[in-house]
């Protein structure tokens, strides 16, 4: 079966972020070039977003119309009996391509316009309203195929949105949809297909295929990350190491106590960003707190604490986040569950397994260090923040940003937090470095980490839902 | 290799690889769904990762401690008809033992089973997995001594164990091994039972101290039930009660009561026993194969996320549809050397009739242009923002043979292509002289954005053959206009 393709031909003037759209469409900083300087883009570019293996939309990255003034003249020359409509105007001029060389870079995109299903015609919103922009609509407007206004960078340029919008309702161009490439929002990505919809009746099929497998890919890698910050919040409750109840052993316990934590979110960190498909040279151009793979404001500094307005109760600010010391009644000692299961080879089994580790540190004197509850408040937050920054990142933008402008309001801790830390501090064993040789119980990790992402899930619905 | 394997083997590679899957396997999926290309990319995976001997291993280790298992049980039923049920002499069979030893447990067995089959994580709780853990890694270390051949060994007998014997598989999985080792035991005293009836004459007889003889004679009536419906001759309730110590029946009813007590003896072993235990087995047998058959991988897990935008990525790789021939892919125009912006600080020298001309000007930096125009023109400032204020530009330039013209551009604005075609179109003779005056509403400030614009507007300029003597910028500050003074020449 032939493969039903539907492509998009993205045009507009220079410099208003055609290639940065596409980017951000494709979750795919390495399409095209992008730079703040005009015709950057030189060839005509594609890539295809495949629905299934027989429907794809194949977008086309253009050079952008620099010359439209002198472009419209050549092609207004003739007068109009010449020719039949607007098609034979624009075909009569690639004939005499050779004729205009220092309008190559526009032919390209008057052959994209005829070559495709429809365009989408870029505005970069922070720039003033003139009256070439009206001559490049008018160029476009030769092609006979719908076009789709694309407000770019919408964020930035606020103030001319309502100008934009009545100089294009002006021009009858009513189907226009509000982007931005930098800060990216899904829902913005969906009303672009949606409003392709409305022009493409007769793709309405296709474009609900890809709508619904877009929508399948958000919702997956959401799905993905929320799995990845449970886990790690689950471990790094879990994390502990076990001192002498001296000054040394302990300051030796913490400093291991520490890099463990620092470790497992290093390694979240990476996950996060390979999931949402950023490389770490694409976040180092950025000014998120990340360098090398590490954040730059330490998990333990207390700088921390002001970032994420918590509160400075505990050792935390000594430096230490040394928190808990687990002890008999810390670790939830019962002897229920194992004496119902079996037999009393079975209890005692069970009981070694459980609590030797713990009484073996009570007989001799030791004590085991976990990570206190701010350590992990801040450890939560800065995930939380990270994800929202991820997701409203658009793989185009150059500008920098840092995690001081996403917008995460006061994060309330969930109410059984203090349920969930409680829980994960009882068993050393999901965390594999502890080396406990407690029984696994991997479905009552997951378990516990089941509810904290259900607990990330009515965060991301509020946040949505605002 | 079944569908099963590959899935497992999938598994094992990641739980090796753990949440980070390795693109380093270079084979083409284009043409593949997504569970292809997935299994295509295990294949070459096992190729590094060898994790197919580690389950072969684990899978003959389980096998080999269930057999052990098994062997044990078929022991323990065989010797207990001979310790136990038999008397020491050999000549009488207590058929209370029977019952003690095989019926009651049976049942209880089952209901416990029952119990513990439909009570959720009944079996996969605590010390079970531990002990068992231990018990096979011991059994390993006995038998093949490989445990630390593979460096993820721990890793992959956690797993398999996990997947074995845990959620999905386990209750199974369990409920097959426990009724497997019940029928061995139970067919290992059916087997010896029929051997010890088959070279002894024995007597039957009954002996309890907790059970009147009513309700030993109403238990045994209700074992009798069944194989009496179908005809076979078992002991009346007479003879039941007869069936006691010192009480000894003539020879000819005596034969005959032996052969109706060994029949309910083996009827009771095998229908009661043995053959439910039989038929569960093979039920769990199925059950396991069913499921294996429908074991599917989780692949909302963040590591099948990942692998499924390496292995199958919705966006392909970008395509040159029409490549530029004239600048050969790069980006970069112009001279792309750094201008000498010296000169554009210089005092800007108009003569007094220059034709001065806007183009693209916003409102605010139009006026500005306009007060600056107002110092030495005579004719009206047009800004040029499309084709018709371009063409009506140009005709007035050619018209009126203007020979100086005055460019007013924003400096925040990105010179291009079309504004470079404006400018050569002015040079409609050899001796027109061009200026360019750059507005802007802030001073430009070293290595902030301004600065790099005009390094742009420089470089634009020097392909219109400007230079930079002819070049100045004005910010919309009344102080400048007044330090960049403009000479009327």
């Amino acid at each position: 079966m032939d493969k039903q393709l539907l492509s998009v031909a993205v045009v507009g003037h220079a410099n208003t972020g055609k290639t940065s759209l596409i980017r951000t469409l494709l979750r795919d900083a390495s399409f095209g070039q992008i730079a703040d300087k005009a015709g950057t883009t030189r060839h005509v570019e594609g890539a295809e977003i495949r629905v299934d293996n027989n429907q794809s939309l194949v977008i086309y990255d253009t050079p952008g119309l620099e010359d439209s003034i002198n472009l419209l003249s050549v092609l207004d020359a003739e007068p109009s009996i010449e020719y039949q409509d607007g098609i034979d105007r624009l075909l009569a001029f690639i004939k005499r391509e050779n004729d205009f060389p220092e309008l190559n870079q526009e032919l390209k995109v008057l052959k994209a316009l005829l070559s495709n299903d429809i365009l989408f015609y870029v505005i970069d919103v922070r720039e003033p309203i003139l009256g070439k922009y009206r001559d490049e609509l008018k160029i476009l407007s030769y092609a006979a195929k719908p076009i789709i206004p694309v407000l770019n960078f919408i964020e930035a340029g606020q103030e001319n949105i309502r100008a934009w919008q009545t100089q294009l309702a002006r021009l009858n161009l009513h189907a226009f949809v509000s982007f931005d490439s930098v800060v990216f929002r899904f829902s913005d990505e969906l009303k672009i297909y949606q409003k392709m919809q409305t022009l493409l009746a007769h793709r309405e099929q296709q474009l609900d295929a890809l709508i619904t497998q877009r929508k399948q890919q958000w919702q997956e890698r959401e799905s993905a990350a929320q799995q990845l910050i449970a886990t790690l919040l689950v471990e790094a409750a879990a994390c502990r190491f076990k001192a002498d109840n001296n000054e040394k052993s302990i300051g030796l316990a913490s400093e291991q106590l520490q890099s463990a934590i620092r470790e497992l979110e290093k390694q979240t960190l990476n996950q996060l960003l390979a999931l949402y498909q950023f490389k770490q040279h694409d976040i180092d151009q950025y000014d998120l707190p990340i360098q090398q793979g590490q954040w730059e404001l330490d998990l333990f500094s207390s700088d921390n604490l002001q970032e994420f307005g918590v509160k400075a109760t505990s050792n935390f600010v000594k430096g230490a986040g040394i928190g808990v010391a687990v002890d008999l009644v810390a670790a939830g000692m019962t002897l229920g569950a194992a004496a119902v299961a079996g037999g009393v080879m079975g209890v005692l089994w069970g009981v070694k397994q459980r609590y030797y580790d713990e009484i073996h540190a009570k007989v001799k004197g030791h004590r085991y260090l976990c990570a206190d509850d701010l350590t992990l408040q801040v450890l939560w937050m800065r995930q939380l923040s990270l994800l929202i920054a991820l997701q409203q990142r658009g793989h185009a933008s150059v500008a920098k940003m840092s995690l001081a402008d996403v917008k995460i309001d006061k994060i309330e801790l969930p109410k059984q937090w203090s349920k969930w830390l409680k829980n994960a501090r009882q068993h050393p064993q999901w965390l594999i470095s502890n080396k406990s040789e407690q029984p696994l119980l991997r479905e009552k990790k997951q378990l516990l980490i089941d509810q904290v992402v259900n607990s990330l899930i009515v965060i991301s619905h509020e946040k949505s839902e605002k | 290799m079944s569908l099963y394997q590959d899935r497992l083997l999938t598994e094992g590679i990641r739980i090796i690889e753990k949440n980070a899957p390795s693109d380093s396997f270079n084979a083409d999926y284009s043409a593949l769904t997504f569970q292809d290309a997935l299994f295509k990319r295990t294949q070459l995976a096992e190729l590094r990762y060898q994790t197919a001997p580690v389950f072969n291993h684990l899978k003959k280790l389980v096998k080999l401690f269930c057999s052990v298992m098994c062997l044990f049980f078929f022991m323990i039923g065989a010797t207990s008809v001979s310790t136990f049920l038999v008397s020491e002499t050999g000549a009488q069979i207590n058929f209370f033992w029977a019952i003690v030893l095989f019926i009651a447990p049976n049942i209880v067995s089952l209901v416990i089973w029952l119990f513990l089959y439909f009570k959720k994580n009944a079996i996969n709780n605590t010390w079970v997995t531990n002990l068992s853990l231990l018990l096979i890694t011991l059994l390993d270390k006995l038998h093949h001594k490989i445990s630390n051949k593979h460096p993820h060994y721990i890793a992959l007998f956690e797993y398999y164990f996990e997947h074995r014997f845990g959620h999905y598989l386990g209750r199974a999985q369990l409920s097959l091994i426990s009724h497997l080792w019940w029928s061995c035991y139970l067919l290992g005293a059916t087997l010896s039972l029929l051997l010890v009836l088959a070279t002894h004459q024995v007597d039957f007889i009954w002996q309890t101290t907790i059970l009147s003889e009513d309700v030993f004679v109403q238990l045994t009536q209700i074992l009798t039930t069944v194989p009496h419906l179908l005809g076979i001759n078992v002991p009346s309730a007479s003879d039941v009660s007869n069936a006691t110590i010192g009480l000894t029946n003539p020879l000819p009813l005596a034969q005959d009561s032996r052969v109706s007590w060994s029949n309910l003896l083996i009827f009771s072993l095998t229908i009661y026993a043995l053959l439910p235990r039989l038929i569960l087995m093979l039920f769990f047998q199925r059950a396991v194969k069913s499921q294996q058959k429908q074991f599917s991988l989780n692949l909302s897990l963040p590591y099948y996320v990942q692998l499924k935008s390496l292995l199958h990525p919705i966006v392909n790789t970008s395509f040159i549809s029409d490549p530029d021939r004239v600048h050969n892919n790069q980006s970069t125009r112009g001279t792309n050397q750094t201008i000498n912006r010296k000169g554009y600080e210089a005092i800007l020298l108009v003569p007094k009739n220059a034709y001065p001309l806007a183009i693209e000007l916003n409102h605010s930096r139009f006026q500005q242009a306009n007060i600056h125009a107002a110092e030495y023109a005579v004719t009206r400032l047009i800004n040029v923002v499309d084709s018709d204020s371009q063409q009506m530009a140009l005709l007035q330039i050619q018209s009126g043979s203007v020979s100086n013209i005055v460019l007013y551009a924003d400096l925040k604005r990105l010179p291009d292509r079309g504004w470079l075609s404006l400018v050569k179109k002015c040079h409609y003779q050899s001796n027109v002289q061009i200026y360019l005056v750059l507005l802007s509403e802030k001073p430009i400030e070293k290595n902030g954005p301004l600065s790099s614009r005009l390094q742009d507007w420089l470089e634009m300029a020097a392909q219109a053959n400007i230079t930079e003597q002819h070049i100045t910028y004005i910010f919309d500050d009344l102080a400048t206009i007044k330090t960049n003074e403009v000479e009327n020449g």
